[in-house]
C-alpha cells in the first residue's frame, strides 16, 4: 500500500498541497484517476509521493516504510515508478534501447562493465515481451526522436511497466495524444496494469476516460483531497462538477 | 542473481580462443600417441600401424572400467564441487587402469609379433602391424558391439560436469582438464628421458644401439619396455579422450596418419619435437576445420554476409565492414611501421607522434564522458599531469627507475585524483561543471608551478632515477634510440588494451546507462539510475585514461614541466582533440591527437602565430566536419554527397560559397550579439 499522510508543500506564499491523507492499493492492485481543476496540486502530490518533491510536513510510506527521505532512484527500485507529463525518454536510443535501459536498471545490471548491453538473454525476453503488449514491435529500431506523439506516450509508460512496478503514477498519460488515440493509450495501459497486478494512479482530464476506466476517483482541489469514491460521484457531486467543467445547475 | 551473458553471435575473437583452446586440448591428446610412435621408430626402427588401434584399445577398455567402477561406487549427479572431484578421480584412475592394461599387450605385440621380424625387410613391418591393425578392429567389433560407446551409457552423471567461463568463451570443464593432465604426462616423461637410469639407458640405446650393447645394455628388454610405454601412452590417451567423444571402430586411424604429420615435423625419435608437432597439428586442424557444423557462409571465424557485404566479427557485437577491415588494418600496419617512416623526412619525428597519441589516450578517456555522459570536463589535463607528475617525483626524488611501477604509480594516483575531484565538481551538471574542473586544473597548476621546493616551479622535474640514465623497461637499460622505440611500441600495446577496454565499457549496460544519463537525466534518475554515482564512475575512468597517457609521457619526455602538462591549454587541447576526431568515436581522439600534436608541432616550424595556425585549421575542421574527421569520414554522408555533386556539376562550388557566406555572416552576428551580452548584459 502507498500511502501520503498529511503531506503538505507550498512554494512561497502558494499552498499547493495542503494536509494531504491518501491511500493507493490498500484492497489489492486498483486503477485510481486523480482529477481536479488547474492548479487543484495533482502533479505536485505526485512530485512528493515520487520523491522530486520533498514535503514541508507529513510523510510518504510504502508499504507501512516510512520512504520519505528515500531518494527517487531508490523509490524506483522499490516498486514506485512514474512517468512525466512531458514525454521523457532517451531520444537518440531506438524504441528497443529505450526499453533495454529500464529493464537492465530493474534487473541492476547496470554496473556490469565487460558483458555486451545487449546480450542478457533474460533483459531480451523481457524487452520482448513489452513490445508486443505495447504493440511497439514495428517500431522497435526507430529512434525515440522521431516517433509520432502517440507512441512517444506509449514508449514512455512502456518504460515505466519495463521497472516491473507495484505502484505506477502516470502524470496526464493522454496529455497532447489526439482525441482519436487516447482510448488506445489509457486502455493498453490499464489492459497492461491489471494483467501484472499494477496498481495505476494517473491524472486525467477527460472524464469520459475517468468513468469508462477507473476503479476509483479522487478530486483535488486547492490542494485539498475534495472527495473520492467510485466514478458515478461525476454524476452525482454537484460541487464536483462545477469544478471540473464549470457547469453550475 | 547469476550473469547470464549469452553468447548471442560468436565473433572472431571467441571462436579464436575456442579454436585456440581445442587446439590445444588435441594437440595434448595427439602428443601421448605420437610420442610413442615416434620413439618406437626411433629406437625400434618400427613403424607401428597399429599404434592408432592401441589408442582405440585404450578408449574401449576404458569404457568397460569406467562402467565397472560405476557399479562399484556410483557418484551423485549433480552438478557441485564434489561431483567434480569424483569425476577427476574417476577419469584419472580409470585412465591409469585402462592404460595398464594396454602394458601386457604392448609386451606381447612386441615380444610375439614384431620381434621375429626385426631382421627383416620394412615391408614386413608395415604388413604385420597394418594385420594387427584390422585385427584389433575386429577383435572392438566382437567384445564392444560395432555401435559407437560412449561413457555417459555407463556413468549418467558426466553430463552434469559444468562448463567454465574462460576468456568470455564457454567451454567445457573436462577440456581445460585434458590440457592440464597433458602437461603433467609432459612433465613426467621429460622427467623419465632426462633424469631417470632406465629413462637414459632408452636415449643411449636409441643414439647409438651397437654402444649402448656393448657397454651391457640389454636391448631386447629396452625394446619390449619402449614397445610397452607406447601402448601405456597411447591407451592413456584412448582412456581420457573417451569422456569427451565416443568409441568407434573406425577411431585409430585418424590420430595414426596425424601422428605421422608430428613425426614428420617434429623428426624421428624427437620427444620435444613430438611435443612441438603435435601442438602445430593439433592447433592448425582446429584452425582450419571448423568443429561445430556451421553453415558454410560462416566456414571462417567471424566472417560473414550480411545485405550482401561481408563482415568480420572481431568479438560480440563488434562487426566490422569490409572497408573498416581494410583501414584498421592499414592503420595498424602505419602506427607498427611509423618508426620506420619517419625516417623518410627529417621533418617527421616519432616523438610527435608518440606525443599525439599519449594525448590521444587521454582524450579517448574523456570521450567517455563527454560522449556519453553529456558533461564537458575542460580540466582533463589535471589527471594527465598527475600521471606525468607522479611518474616524475617518483624517479627523481625517490630513485624509482622501473617503467611498469612509475607507470601503475602514476595511474593509481591520477585515478584517485580523479575520484576526488569528480566528487566535488559533479554536484554541477553544465556549465557549472566545465568551470569547476576548470578551476580544480588551474588550482593543481598554480600548487605544482609555484612549488619550487619540492616539484621545481616552472622548470619542473626530470623523469630520470639518476641523472644521465632513464627508465629501466623489464629491469633492462636501453641506449635511448632503442628505449624510444621500444617505449612506442609498448604504448601501441597499451593502447590496444585500452581501445579494447572502452570499446566494452561503451557497449556495456554500464555504457548504455552513461548513454540514459547524457540523453536525459531526469528519467534516468527515474528509471532507477543513480546518476551521481554513475557519473563519477565515468569520471574516474576518463580520469584513469588522462593518467596512463601522462605517466606514459613522463617516461618518454624525461623532462616535464607545468605548462606542458598541467596547464589549462593542455585541458583544452584534450578536449579539442576529442572534438576533433569525432567526439562520437572510439578513434576519433586518437587521430585528433596525433593531428593536434602534429600541427602544433610543425606550425612551429612554419610560422611564429602557431598557436593562431592551429586555430585556424581546428575551425576549418569544426565546421567543415560537423562530426570530426573520423566521425565525419565514418557517417557523414553529405560529405559524399558534396563530392559527388562536385563531380557532376562544379558550379556548385558557387552555391556552397554563398551558403558558406550567410552562415559566416550570421555566425558573425550571433559573435557580436554574445559579445554585447557579457559586456553590457542582456537587456
Amino acid at each position: 500500500m502507498l500511502e501520503a499522510r498529511d503531506l503538505r508543500k507550498s512554494f512561497g506564499s502558494l499552498v499547493a498541497t495542503d494536509g494531504v491523507t491518501l491511500q493507493f492499493g490498500a484492497e489489492g492492485e486498483e486503477v485510481v484517476f486523480i482529477v481536479g481543476p488547474n492548479g487543484a496540486g495533482k502533479t505536485t502530490l505526485i512530485n512528493l509521493l515520487t520523491g522530486r518533491l520533498h514535503p514541508d510536513e507529513g510523510s510518504v510510506l510504502l508499504d507501512g516504510t516510512d520512504i520519505t527521505d528515500v531518494p527517487p532512484e531508490a523509490r524506483v527500485r522499490q516498486g514506485l515508478v512514474r512517468s512525466f507529463q512531458v514525454v521523457h525518454v532517451f531520444e537518440e536510443m531506438t524504441v528497443r534501447e529505450n526499453l533495454r535501459t529500464a529493464v537492465l536498471s530493474d534487473e541492476g545490471r547496470t554496473l556490469s562493465m565487460f558483458s555486451l548491453s545487449d546480450a542478457h538473454e533474460s533483459v531480451e525476453r523481457r524487452v520482448d515481451e513489452l513490445l508486443s503488449q505495447f504493440r511497439l514491435g514495428d517500431l522497435a529500431d526507430t529512434p525515440a526522436s522521431t516517433l509520432p506523439h502517440g507512441d512517444r506516450k506509449l514508449l514512455d509508460v512502456a518504460m515505466s511497466f519495463g521497472l516491473d512496478p507495484a505502484y505506477l503514477l502516470l502524470d496526464e498519460p493522454t496529455a497532447g495524444v489526439t482525441t482519436s488515440e487516447k482510448g488506445y493509450v489509457v486502455d493498453t495501459i490499464v489492459d497492461v496494469g491489471r494483467a501484472r497486478g499494477v496498481t495505476t494512479v494517473m491524472i486525467e482530464h477527460d472524464m469520459d476516460i475517468v468513468t469508462e476506466y477507473a476503479d476509483r476517483l479522487i478530486a483535488l482541489h486547492q490542494g485539498q483531497v475534495h472527495g473520492e469514491g467510485d466514478p458515478s460521484m461525476l454524476r452525482t457531486d454537484d460541487e464536483l462538477r462545477r469544478l471540473l467543467l464549470g457547469v453550475s445547475e | 542473481m547469476l550473469e547470464t551473458v549469452v553468447p548471442l553471435q560468436s565473433g572472431f575473437l571467441e571462436a579464436a580462443i575456442l579454436r585456440t583452446l581445442n587446439g590445444l586440448q588435441a594437440g595434448f591428446v595427439l602428443f601421448l600417441i605420437a610420442s610413442g610412435m615416434t620413439i618406437i621408430l626411433g629406437i625400434l626402427e618400427v613403424l607401428n600401424l597399429t599404434h592408432g588401434e592401441l589408442f582405440a584399445l585404450g578408449a574401449y577398455v576404458s569404457f568397460s572400467v569406467y562402467g565397472f567402477m560405476v557399479g562399484v561406487f556410483a557418484p551423485p549427479a549433480d552438478a557441485g564441487l564434489v561431483t567434480l572431484a569424483l569425476f577427476v578421480g574417476y577419469v584419472v584412475l580409470g585412465a591409469l587402469v585402462s592404460a595398464a592394461v594396454l602394458l601386457p599387450v604392448g609386451v606381447l605385440l612386441e615380444t610375439v609379433f614384431i620381434r621375429p621380424i626385426y631382421d627383416r625387410d620394412e615391408v614386413y613391418q608395415l604388413v604385420v602391424t597394418f594385420a594387427l591393425l584390422l585385427v584389433f578392429v575386429d577383435i572392438f567389433q566382437f567384445v564392444w558391439g560395432p555401435s559407437p560407446v560412449r561413457v555417459a551409457d555407463v556413468y549418467t552423471s558426466i553430463n552434469a560436469i559444468p562448463t567454465t567461463e574462460l576468456f568470455g568463451v564457454t567451454y567445457p570443464t573436462y577440456n581445460l582438464f585434458v590440457i592440464l593432465l597433458g602437461t603433467a604426462v609432459l612433465l613426467g616423461l621429460f622427467y623419465f628421458f632426462e633424469r631417470t637410469r632406465t629413462g637414459r639407458i632408452v636415449r643411449a640405446t636409441a643414439i647409438d644401439r651397437e654402444m649402448a650393447t656393448a657397454i651391457g645394455v640389454s636391448t631386447d628388454r629396452v625394446f619390449t619396455l619402449v614397445f610397452a610405454l607406447g601402448a601405456f601412452f597411447a591407451g592413456f590417451a584412448g582412456a581420457i579422450e573417451l569422456p569427451r567423444t565416443t568409441a568407434t571402430l573406425g577411431m585409430g586411424i585418424n590420430p595414426l596418419v596425424l601422428s605421422f604429420v608430428v613425426i614428420v615435423i617434429g623428426g624421428v625419435g624427437s620427444l620435444r619435437g613430438a611435443f612441438v608437432g603435435a601442438l602445430v597439428v593439433g592447433l592448425v586442424s582446429r584452425w582450419l576445420v571448423p568443429i561445430y557444423p556451421v553453415s558454410r557462409r560462416e566456414a571462417f571465424p567471424g566472417i560473414e554476409t550480411e545485405d550482401g557485404k561481408r563482415h568480420l566479427r572481431l568479438t560480440r557485437g563488434l562487426v566490422l565492414t569490409g572497408r573498416q577491415v581494410v583501414l584498421g588494418l592499414v592503420a595498424a600496419l602505419v602506427l607498427l611501421a611509423l618508426p620506420d617512416l619517419m625516417r623518410v623526412s627529417d621533418s617527421l619525428q616519432l616523438s610527435v607522434f608518440h606525443q599525439g597519441l599519449l594525448f590521444g589516450i587521454a582524450a579517448v578517456g574523456l570521450n567517455l564522458l563527454v560522449r556519453h555522459t553529456g558533461l564537458v570536463s575542460f580540466g582533463h589535463a589535471a589527471f594527465f599531469g598527475t600521471g606525468a607528475y607522479t611518474a616524475a617525483v617518483l624517479a627523481s626524488k625517490a630513485g624509482v627507475n622501473s617503467f611498469f611501477v612509475l607507470l601503475l604509480a602514476g595511474v593509481v594516483v591520477a585515478t584517485v585524483m580523479a575520484a576526488v575531484i569528480g566528487a566535488l565538481s559533479l554536484r554541477h551538471t553544465g556549465l557549472y561543471f566545465s568551470l569547476l574542473t576548470l578551476a580544480f586544473g588551474m588550482l593543481l597548476y598554480s600548487l605544482v608551478k609555484g612549488n619550487e621546493a619540492f616539484f621545481n616551479g616552472t622548470d619542473g622535474l626530470p623523469v630520470r632515477p639518476d641523472p644521465a640514465g632513464r627508465p629501466l623497461l623489464l629491469g633492462q637499460a636501453f641506449p635511448p634510440e632503442v628505449y624510444n622505440l621500444l617505449l612506442y611500441y609498448l604504448t601501441l600495446a597499451i593502447l590496444a588494451v585500452l581501445l579494447l577496454v572502452m570499446w566494452r565499457i561503451v557497449h556495456s549496460p554500464f555504457g548504455n546507462a552513461l548513454d540514459a544519463i547524457g540523453q536525459n537525466r531526469t528519467r534516468a534518475r527515474f528509471i532507477g539510475l543513480p546518476v551521481e554515482r554513475y557519473v563519477w564512475l565515468a569520471f574516474v575512468i576518463s580520469g584513469l585514461y588522462g593518467g596512463v597517457g601522462g605517466a606514459v609521457y613522463a617516461t618518454l619526455q624525461l623532462q616535464i614541466d607545468p605548462d606542458g602538462t598541467l596547464f589549462v591549454l593542455r585541458s583544452g587541447d584534450i578536449l579539442f582533440m576529442a572534438i576533433l576526431g569525432g567526439y562520437r568515436t572510439l578513434v576519433g581522439p586518437l587521430v585528433g591527437g596525433i593531428v593536434l600534436v602534429f600541427l602544433q608541432d610543425v606550425g612551429q616550424d612554419v610560422t611564429v602565430y602557431f598557436e593562431a595556425l592551429t586555430g585556424v585549421v581546428l575551425l576549418a575542421l569544426v565546421y567543415g566536419f560537423p562530426r570530426g574527421i573520423v566521425g565525419s569520414l565514418q557517417r557523414d554522408s553529405r560529405f559524399r554527397a558534396g563530392l559527388r555533386d562536385l563531380r557532376e556539376d562544379p558550379s556548385v562550388v558557387s552555391t556552397w560559397l554563398a551558403r558558406l557566406r550567410k552562415s559566416v555572416a550570421d555566425a558573425t552576428r550571433r559573435a557580436a550579439e554574445n559579445l554585447r551580452i557579457i559586456l553590457t548584459g542582456i537587456q
